[in-house]
């Protein structure tokens, strides 16, 4: 019986188990801050644009929003110009 | 096919119209005799197909396009034989009777003022012909067991700025009929001796 005793050294009550509950949540709710905190730390949106001979552009990102956000900046950088004389 | 320039109405025409003016060396135009011997010759040269290198499609496009458009679907001025839908793969056919309308264009055939700006012309500028129709985007495409192989004309080049090289580039490409590679991989990509590399990010 010692070795169960040891396994478990209090017998949990009904307090503690909120006790214990109260904190888990507060860390699930701290880990959930700071993760918005990197994230917010970070641009909402980013690609890469490679151009290649007569300047076709490659996109790279890591989500489909920085794929739309490269796709649309690379188009204005090659229509920018026409599309603001047009208009 | 796809870049061998053919031309419809030339095929449908040219034969006709060159025999035609090999035997009238000269129309009268207003007051004025116009020599159409050498024309007939740069007319009557190659296959009448509109390569850049010769001056016979431009002469066959100053005389199609004194024509209204209608004109090239109707019996009139132009086609004897105007377009039939019982039988649309072989009509409109056949040159028109030598009417006043077709004599005076004949007398574009004229060629001392080819290639500089022709008289009366409805598409020559100073400049050349302005490009707006025609193909845009043209890819040839494979598979094949290491993933896809294409080449590419954009005619309209990639940018919109006139001031770039870009701007024309593939156009010339278009017109030389010489495709362009489109890159898959990344080794193709990295590969490119023209490769910039740009890293672009929004606000949070």
């Amino acid at each position: 019986m010692r070795t169960l005793r040891f396994a478990a050294p209090h017998r949990f009550t009904g307090r503690m188990w909120l006790a214990a509950g109260m904190l888990s949540a507060l860390a699930l709710f701290a880990a959930a801050l700071i993760a918005e905190r990197a994230t917010q730390s970070k641009p909402r949106y980013e690609a890469g644009i490679r151009r290649t001979s007569h300047g076709i552009p490659h996109l790279t990102a890591r989500d489909w929003g920085g794929l739309g956000f490269g796709e649309g900046y690379a188009t204005e950088q090659s229509q920018f110009v026409s599309r603001t004389a047009a208009s | 096919m796809l870049l061998s320039n053919r031309s419809l109405s030339a095929e449908l025409l040219r034969p006709e119209l060159v025999k035609r003016c090999q035997a009238t060396s000269s129309v009268t135009l207003d007051g004025q005799s116009v020599d159409l011997r050498k024309a007939c010759q740069v007319l009557s040269a190659r296959d009448g197909r509109y390569e850049v290198d010769i001056v016979g499609p431009v002469l066959w496009r100053e005389f199609i396009t004194r024509y209204e458009p209608a004109e090239l679907q109707r019996s009139g001025a132009l086609f004897a034989q105007g377009f039939n839908p019982a039988d649309p793969v072989n009509t409109p056919n056949t040159l028109a009777a030598d009417q006043d309308g077709s004599r005076q264009s004949l007398t574009t055939l004229e060629p001392h003022k080819i290639p500089e700006r022709v008289k009366g012309s409805r598409f020559l500028g100073k400049d050349g012909y302005l490009i707006n129709r025609g193909s845009s985007f043209v890819m040839a495409l494979e598979y094949t067991a290491q993933g896809p192989r294409a080449q590419a004309f954009l005619t309209c080049s990639q940018l919109g700025d006139p001031t770039s090289p870009l701007f024309y580039d593939q156009t010339q490409l278009f017109s030389a009929k010489k495709w362009r590679r489109i890159l898959f991989t990344e080794a193709e990509i990295k590969a490119d001796p023209n490769l910039q590399t740009i890293r672009v990010t929004s606000g949070k």
